[in-house]
């Protein structure tokens, strides 16, 4: 009795080491990494700083943190039942805290998954959540908020109370310690699309390049009229700056 | 005529006989008289740019610098959006040129050697939505287009004039890297105005087509290849439906904006085969037909242009009297409106 005791316990400890290590680690693989980037994990006795290169795989407990410095890019590919995209801008540094929640210190990136998930995001004085199936872009902002953009697909963010819808073409800022959503504002995709670095500055397209093209045409069919302005960053009061052709604008 | 001895008029009722199937007009059987080559196409190209002016296709700006470009997450530009995607694109054109063949002839008689052509259209184009797909986009349109042409420069030309109405509806999905698919089903009715707007012709064409158009800086090019069917029904001929034919046809052409111009050369090529055997040469028609033209439009706002227009056409026929090669110059003005 005593010897299958002991043998139980053996077993359950072995188990439960490898299922918890694998619950507790993060599989990456690097798809393209140019310029300096790096993984740094947090945990004591594990191996320092590493410099990441293209096509290699890493391997994390959480949480470890991804940095790009300036004129750097990386990309990241984790495959669960499915291929989950991260791509980081530069001058970016995430901590991942765990499978699905991300911390911002700063920076931008780019998120694409064909499958539902619940991601939550969060900066020292912010936190929301955001869940759909699409290809999206978020950027902390200087006032401790986000700014998501939606180039395919649908998601729901904010907090539990209240949430916002957006789709293809929907730009949000997301404040507060509440993760209060603003109202959206639709911005011109084929523009994005061909302007923006998280997508043209990576040697490889992404999966959902397609789509990303279907909903920039349909939007381009259904356009009513272009504003002679461009978004910009985003003011203490949380509020998108506009810049005008001529001169800038609060709005 | 009794002092022409009795051999010359047998000579000259004889060379008449031979020589009537042989003249390169096409001659109503009725009246004798040259009549409009109902399966001569036109305005391809206009259906082609209205299709695209309908589905906003636009060029994203080339560059812009400064704060804005430096964000990786790329250039926002706030937009209004229509929620149901419905469009209408009202067009109506006047134009006024000259036709060095208007019967579209192989050798033109003193009365058909030239003409002015005045031509005035009325075009709908209904945009019913716009679909994403999730990879792909699709767009139903429909479009109902009225014509009038008018000739002048001789009493007789008032033959060739008519009046045309076309109703199509179009299902067209667009792709990744500039391709499209287009299917539609388009009828064409033709009237004689001279004859109390009696029809005189209907066509009812079932067509496929496969384009691709791509940006090269501010130029546009499109190439589009398409296959139809052309079931016809002419009152002015013996069979009434000798004109049915199949058709393949290739078209490529430029958008070339500078500044205020625009540039648009084309170039089309088509080959038709008609299912029914002409019986004066015992073989089924087949022809080749080029559209060469240039327009030039220069836009005075975004609703009203001035148009030139250049455009040569050429047919060669494997029957005898059918090929021809016409030259038509001019100018115009055309309003368009988009809601």
């Amino acid at each position: 009795m005593r010897l299958i005791f002991q043998s139980c316990s053996i077993f359950y400890t072995i188990s439960a080491f490898f299922f918890w290590g694998k619950a507790d680690a993060s599989n990456w693989a690097v798809k393209y990494a140019t310029g300096n980037t790096y993984l740094q994990p947090k945990i004591h006795n594990i191996e320092n700083t590493k410099k990441l290169e293209t096509e290699a795989s890493i391997e994390s407990p959480f949480p470890f943190a991804l940095v790009s410095a300036k004129s750097s890019y990386l990309e990241l590919e984790q495959k669960r039942s499915f291929v989950l995209v991260l791509r980081l801008g530069q001058s970016t540094a995430i901590e991942i805290r765990n499978p699905n929640d991300f911390f911002f210190f700063q920076g931008s990136a780019l998120f694409s998954h064909r499958q539902n998930i619940h991601f939550t995001l969060s900066t020292a004085s912010c936190e929301t959540k955001i869940h759909g199936i699409g290809t999206w872009l978020i950027q902390k902002t200087d006032h401790q908020g986000f700014k998501i953009i939606v180039l395919e697909g649908e998601f729901k963010a904010g907090n539990e109370k209240v949430d916002g819808v957006l789709n293809a073409g929907d730009l949000a800022i997301v404040s507060g310690e509440k993760g209060l959503i603003s109202q959206n504002i639709k911005i011109e995709l084929p523009l994005l699309l061909s302007s923006c670095r998280l997508l043209n500055n990576f040697p490889t397209p992404l999966r959902s390049k397609s789509r990303l093209i279907s909903a920039a045409q349909v939007q381009s069919i259904r356009m009513k009229k272009k504003y002679e302005a461009f978004v910009g960053q985003v003011s203490p009061k949380n509020k998108v700056r506009l810049w005008t052709v001529k001169e800038k604008a609060e709005k | 005529m009794k002092h022409i001895p009795l051999f010359a008029q047998h000579l000259s009722a004889i060379s008449l006989i031979l020589l009537i199937p042989s003249l390169p007009l096409v001659v109503d059987a009725q009246t004798r008289q040259p009549t409009r080559q109902y399966d001569l196409p036109t305005n391809q190209i206009d259906d082609y740019r209205a299709r695209q002016s309908l589905l906003n296709r636009e060029k994203a700006p080339s560059s812009i610098s400064g704060e804005i470009a430096e964000s990786d997450l790329g250039i926002q530009r706030p937009v209004e959006e229509k929620k149901t995607g419905f469009g209408y694109h009202l067009g109506f054109e006047t134009k006024l040129g000259y036709s060095n063949n208007p019967a579209s002839m192989e050798s033109t008689s003193d009365t058909f050697d030239s003409a002015g052509v005045w031509e005035n259209s009325l075009r709908n184009n209904f945009l019913l939505g716009a679909f994403d797909l999730g990879g792909a986009s699709f767009s139903p349109l429909a479009s109902i287009n009225f014509t009038r042409v008018n000739h002048f420069g001789h009493d007789d030309l008032d033959i060739l004039d008519s009046d045309s109405l076309s109703i199509s509806f179009a299902g067209i999905f667009q792709f990744s890297g500039g391709w499209s698919l287009r299917g539609s089903l388009a009828s064409s009715f033709q009237f004689d105005p001279n004859s109390g707007m009696h029809q005189t012709y209907r066509e009812t064409s079932p067509t496929i087509a496969l384009g691709k158009g791509l940006q090269i800086g501010n130029v546009q090019a499109f190439i589009e290849w398409s296959v139809a069917y052309h079931y016809t029904n002419s009152k002015a001929q013996p069979i009434e439906d000798i004109m049915d034919r199949f058709e393949t046809a290739l078209l490529f052409g430029l958008n070339m904006p500078l500044g205020k111009i625009e540039l648009s050369p084309f170039l089309r090529f088509a080959l038709s085969r008609y299912s029914n055997e002409d019986t004066s040469y015992n073989k089924e028609q087949t022809d080749f037909m080029m559209n060469l033209g240039l327009q030039l439009k220069y836009y005075f706002s975004e609703w009203l242009s001035l148009k030139s227009h250049l455009n040569l056409t050429t047919r060669n026929s494997n029957i005898s009297g059918k090929d021809f090669t016409r030259i038509d110059p001019g100018f115009g003005v055309a309003l368009d409106a988009k809601f």
